[in-house]
């Protein structure tokens, strides 16, 4: 999910509380309730990028300057294709803003912009200020983790998911979560996808320092423990960066193993050039990879077994009516 | 990928037995209803069942959306999207031409 969709939440919040504040002056929460109000109005992409960086330009050190960020990131980075544009845009808001937990956000965007651009980007500038006011939370590591990884900045990977191995648990999700109705099955499920993306970072981190046993030893855990999707594909990327490893100790049936639901499955890019690799490593030709895929696909194929639903009109609905046809089944909720 | 798109896509496909079916999972069925009478979407739409063998998110461990399966005629689910990026449609369109 889009850092920008969760505006829509704290949106009416700050509706509601602009709505109830005394008049005189404007907080913070006034000044981007009246901006969500003129946004919503809104309708092409130029419109709303030159408002988010309006806002963000006036409004530096306001809370939600991170997510304006990050809605600039997708709308004229992902739409317009301006990469640059982004990283140009999010390094000129951070060197405005001046609270260390809103630098913070902005930080990360702009560490993932500067990825995009190949330029670099010093985490430790906005972790350290915020590690001053207090302790991270679990998302912060994981965001740290995230970018760490993609600037190649294996210290700080390591020290990250070091530092958040406390967090990953069932108990401490249910408490960054307090209001969410989650069952303890839930919860449970959580807690242990916490766990081995913690490990896969940990273990990713420690392979790139030359770590090599420990790194293995935590790669294999959180490999063989994460939850996978219908499809087969991993929840964190644990089996991917073993593929890696696998390939360069020159394990190249292993490599394609642990990649190839990715790499088929996900549209993963890094993943289909593992398989190739190992493929070609293997002695196989250009010309037979393609055909070799498509077997693997069908290898790896599931079947959906009885699946029923209610038409609206009150009928029950069966996928096993469709036999032989090609079916695209797809699950959405009304927004 | 976005519903409304589905429309023109099953609309050519169809007669070559290409069937579109959108399961909506949280059961909101006047959003819904009100969302296919808007779009004119007229492929197969229906709700997420309350049985344990209708329930999206266990029978599938959905979580996020969208996200859309493609089954060939032997009922294999060959291939799956999750989330929506630009490009997704002509990936989705070559991959049905393929198994149709």
């Amino acid at each position: 999910m889009r850092a920008w969709t969760k505006l829509a939440v704290p949106l009416v919040l700050l509706l509601v509380i602009g709505a109830c504040s005394q008049s005189g002056s404007e907080t913070e929460a006034d000044v981007f309730a009246e901006f969500q109000e003129g946004y919503s109005a809104l309708e092409t992409t130029e419109e709303k990028v030159q408002a988010l960086e309006e806002f963000a330009r006036n409004h530096p050190n306001n809370e939600n300057t991170a997510d304006v960020v990050s809605g600039v990131a997708y709308y004229r980075g992902e739409e317009l294709g301006d990469i640059d544009g982004v990283y140009t845009f999010a390094s000129s808001i951070l060197d405005l803003a001046a609270d260390p937990e809103v630098r913070f956000g902005i930080g990360v965007e702009t560490a993932k912009a500067a990825v995009k651009v190949g330029s670099e980007f010093e985490l430790e500038s906005i972790i350290t200020p915020l590690e001053e006011v207090r302790a991270l939370t679990y998302g912060e590591h994981l965001s740290v983790m995230e970018t760490a990884v993609e600037l190649e900045a294996w210290d700080l990977t390591t020290q990250h998911a070091e530092q958040a191995v406390p967090f990953a648990t069932a108990e401490q999700f249910r408490a960054d979560y307090p209001d969410r109705d989650y069952t303890d099955e839930e919860i449970a499920e959580r807690g242990a996808n916490r766990k081995t993306l913690v490990a896969s970072y940990r273990g990713w981190g420690l392979y790139n320092q030359g770590q090599v046993e420990e790194a293995t030893d935590a790669l294999n855990s959180a490999c063989t423990d994460t939850a996978r999707s219908y499809v087969g594909v991993p929840t964190n990327d644990s089996c991917r960066y073993l593929a890696a490893i696998s390939l360069e100790a020159e394990n190249s049936e292993r490599a394609i193993e642990l990649a190839a639901p990715y790499a088929i499955m996900a549209h993963d890019e890094t993943a289909l050039e593992i398989v190739k690799n190992a493929y070609s490593v293997n002695g196989g030709t250009e010309s037979g990879f393609e055909e070799f895929l498509w077997s693997a696909r069908l290898e790896q194929a599931r079947t959906i077994d009885g699946f029923t639903a209610t038409h609206y009109d009150g009928e029950a609905f069966e996928l096993d009516s469709m036999q032989d046809k090609v079916v695209l089944l797809a699950f959405w909720f009304p927004t | 990928m976005e519903l409304p798109r589905l429309q023109p896509l099953w609309e050519e496909y169809k007669e070559q037995g290409f069937e579109v079916v959108a399961v909506e999972e949280e059961r909101d069925t006047e959003r819904a209803t009100q969302f296919i009478e808007e779009n004119n979407l007229t492929y197969t739409l229906v709700e997420n069942g309350e049985s344990e063998n209708e329930i999206v998110r266990s029978l599938f461990g959905v979580n996020s959306f969208p996200t859309s399966f493609l089954i060939d005629r032997q009922g294999r689910i060959i291939y799956a999207h999750v989330g929506f990026e630009k490009g997704d449609e002509e990936k989705i369109e070559k991959e049905i031409q393929s198994l149709l």
